[in-house]
């Protein structure tokens, strides 16, 4: 695992030596991060300590329950985690921002849900489904969302390949054209005549 | 060509030939296009193979376009086609390189393009009663495609998935930038798209040998599943926004 953003704290001459959108990026997630951090603890005060309150046991909530502490904590978990392991792969420019995006914002829905767990509720009560429901649908949604993005992402990349090996086949066949002494002809050539 | 002649300069035609591992058969394709079909120019398309074809092709006096990695037939077929864009050729010529197709029917072909002022001409295996016998369960797949693609076209196709064809200058300038890639369904592809681009379409008669060499890509078992996956590729095809025709250079 990468360490988490606070790691790069410690080096700012590495963040300062960031241009445009990767700076722009990592400073709009790490302030997110940190606001999250910061209304954590406010959050979890007032909330029950009911940890009994589990996901989902018994009838379906009709009335929805207090929010328990692992309510603010799981999706701020998560959501470091995402964004942590999302800004490193950026830094050490192995993942780039435009294949980021998703992962950014996954982890800025997880932020909101860590500040405003109510949110949850609001859902629960709307559709009348269990917190655990409501977190597979969200994750679900957001997989099935990835794939759908790498499946283009491949679709353009064989496309590329595709080309080159083209083009490679043809500046092979010129390339032996004018190294090569005269071809075993068929018709007189008309590769002499230069590219259309 | 002779009628060709007499209106201009003899048409310069090129015979594509793609080929994956058909060392076995490249050689008596080559042989019965330098018979048949002299005056054309013949590339044959590599894609890939693991045997000697190139190496078979270049002996021959073929000109050899390796393609490094597998593209299947579609990516094989538009190398051809850009290699004749590139070079101005007037009509280009599909032909297989597993020997199923006969070199003295090229004229045919070409004549639809030249003298009758077609875009894309398919050598069909089953017009004309010309004696190739399917397996009746490709029979019925058959004609479920040729029906499809009929009605798409708006004029009868007997034989969708022949691999003999013939394209103009028009229409070789269009498959240099667009050419189906689906596996398999490349050749009923190529037709929906050409017609959907308002290219003239015809068929002409030709026959058919049963494969020289080397293993057909369909198996009757599978017939079924790719004649679906054939129907599907289409019905997309028929929903798709259309493709530019302009001359950026592919």
């Amino acid at each position: 695992m990468t360490p988490l953003p606070g790691a790069n704290a410690g080096r700012p001459g590495a963040f300062l030596a960031m241009k445009g959108t990767r700076t722009l990026l990592m400073t709009c997630t790490l302030a997110m991060a940190c606001a999250a951090l910061a209304a954590t603890p406010a959050m979890a005060a007032d909330g029950t300590a009911s940890g009994a309150a589990g996901a989902g046991a018994g009838a379906p909530p009709a009335a929805p329950r207090e929010i328990t502490p692992s309510q603010h904590l799981l999706p701020l978990i998560a959501a470091v985690l995402v964004a942590g392991v999302t800004i490193e792969l950026i830094r050490r420019r192995k993942l780039r921002e435009e294949y980021a995006m998703l992962w950014i914002g996954a982890s800025v829905v997880l932020l909101v849900f860590a500040a405003v767990p109510q949110l949850l509720l609001l859902i629960q009560k709307q559709l009348g489904v269990f917190y655990l429901t409501i977190v597979l649908i969200l994750s679900f949604s957001f997989l099935a969302l990835v794939a759908l993005h790498l499946a283009v992402i491949v679709t353009r990349l064989s496309e590329g390949g595709r080309q080159l090996t083209q083009r490679v086949a043809l500046l092979e066949r010129r390339i032996e054209e004018l190294e090569g002494p005269a071809e075993p002809g068929p018709s007189q050539s008309p590769d002499d005549r230069p590219t259309v | 060509m002779a009628q060709a002649a007499q209106r201009n300069d003899s048409p310069r035609v090129l015979v594509i030939v793609p080929a994956h591992n058909e060392a076995g058969s490249i050689e008596r394709v080559l042989d019965d296009l330098a018979a048949h079909a002299p005056q054309a120019d013949v590339v044959v398309v590599d894609d890939a193979s693991t045997d000697a074809t190139a190496e078979v092709a270049r002996a021959h006096g073929a000109r050899v376009l390796h393609l490094a990695a597998n593209l299947g037939v579609g990516g094989a077929v538009q190398t051809g086609y850009l290699y004749a864009h590139r070079r101005g050729y007037d009509v280009a010529v599909q032909f297989d390189g597993d020997g199923q197709h006969r070199a003295n029917r090229i004229e045919d072909l070409v004549h639809g393009v030249t003298r009758d002022g077609h875009d894309f001409v398919i050598g069909s295996r089953l017009l004309g009663g010309v004696g190739f016998r399917f397996h009746p369960l490709r029979f019925v797949g058959s004609r479920l495609l040729s029906g499809l693609v009929s009605a798409i076209a708006r004029r009868r196709i007997t034989d969708p998935t022949s691999g003999f064809r013939a394209a103009s200058k028009r229409a070789i300038r269009f498959f240099a930038r667009h050419y189906p890639q689906s596996y398999l369904a490349d050749t009923v592809e190529a037709i929906v798209w050409a017609s959907r681009q308002g290219f003239r379409i015809a068929e002409v008669p030709t026959r058919m040998r049963q494969r020289s060499a080397g293993a057909s890509a369909t198996t009757h078992f599978r017939g079924l599943l790719h004649t679906l996956r054939i129907v599907l590729a289409v019905l997309v095809d028929c929903v798709e926004p259309l493709l530019e025709e302009k001359d950026s250079a592919p």
